[in-house]
């Protein structure tokens, strides 16, 4: 694992974090308060759909994507997997700090013990 | 920021597992439409043959699909839960894919992947506790 694919990982990581958090963006600022039926469901996916910070985040599948066939050109499968589980360090962060979302002890302890998990599911 | 609160409810965890088994398939469908290529070694040289083959197999057609079918599911999801709830529930995919290996391909799991299994399943219960006091939706 030399230096250069640990930043391309990284890189990749990152679009695919950025993806999630401007997912969630575009979500929140849909105004729905509940999706019950389907016309509401059709609605909302619409908004969804058309919404800026959604299709940015298309954007970034399709760069992360790019940027994983490289990694996966250089690197052993076994060794990219348990470090996709930076992801989830990565989108605690995104989720206090561009999401406002309320980051509680238990979050932090079920987060931990889930990366601690994948790392051992991946050995 | 009120309209993002939500629990982690049953029907929550049934969406996020249900986006789980697609994304599993889906990548299923991908890996049979790289290999009908016939290409295992992509270079700057047959790229260009690579992607045509690509765009022509059923397995990638099919494997878009089944993604463009998850991120309906997954914007209901996001729709319920907060990100830092969904995602990290996604994480069942690991133990569904372990248990799916051992049902259908017999599978030996050792016991760090047991371990694993654990320590995913206690992270998952912290998680949907920490939304306990979110307002119901």
């Amino acid at each position: 694992m030399t230096l250069k694919i640990l930043i391309l990982v990284l890189i990749a990581e990152i679009c695919n974090a950025s993806m999630h958090t401007l997912f969630k963006r575009g979500i929140n600022d849909i105004d729905i308060e509940h999706i019950r039926g389907f016309r509401n469901y059709l609605h909302f996916m619409k908004r969804v759909v058309t919404s800026p910070p959604v299709l940015l985040g298309l954007l970034m599948i399709i760069a992360g994507m790019g940027v994983w066939q490289l990694v996966l050109a250089h690197a052993e499968l076994s060794m990219a997997f348990p470090l996709d589980s930076i992801q989830y360090i990565i989108i605690l962060f995104s989720s206090y700090l561009f999401l406002g979302e309320r980051i509680n002890r238990d979050r932090i302890i079920g987060t931990a013990f889930i990366i601690g998990g994948i790392v051992l599911v991946a050995l | 920021m009120a309209n993002n609160k939500g629990k982690l409810t049953v029907s929550v965890l049934t969406l996020i597992i249900m986006t789980d088994i697609i994304e599993s398939v889906a990548e299923l469908f991908f890996k049979k439409g790289t290999l009908s290529t016939g290409i295992d070694n992509v270079t700057v040289d047959n790229a260009v043959l690579f992607m045509s083959k690509l765009l022509a197999s059923s397995g990638f057609w099919t494997g878009l699909g089944l993604h463009a079918t998850n991120f309906f599911l997954w914007a209901a999801v996001l729709s319920k839960v907060d990100l830092s709830v969904a995602f990290p529930t996604g994480s069942m995919s690991y133990i569904l894919v372990a248990l799916l290996s051992v049902v259908f391909l017999g599978e030996h799991i050792s016991a760090y992947r047991w371990g694993g299994i654990v320590l995913i399943i206690i992270g998952i219960w912290f998680v949907s506790r920490s939304t306990r006091h979110e307002e119901a939706r």
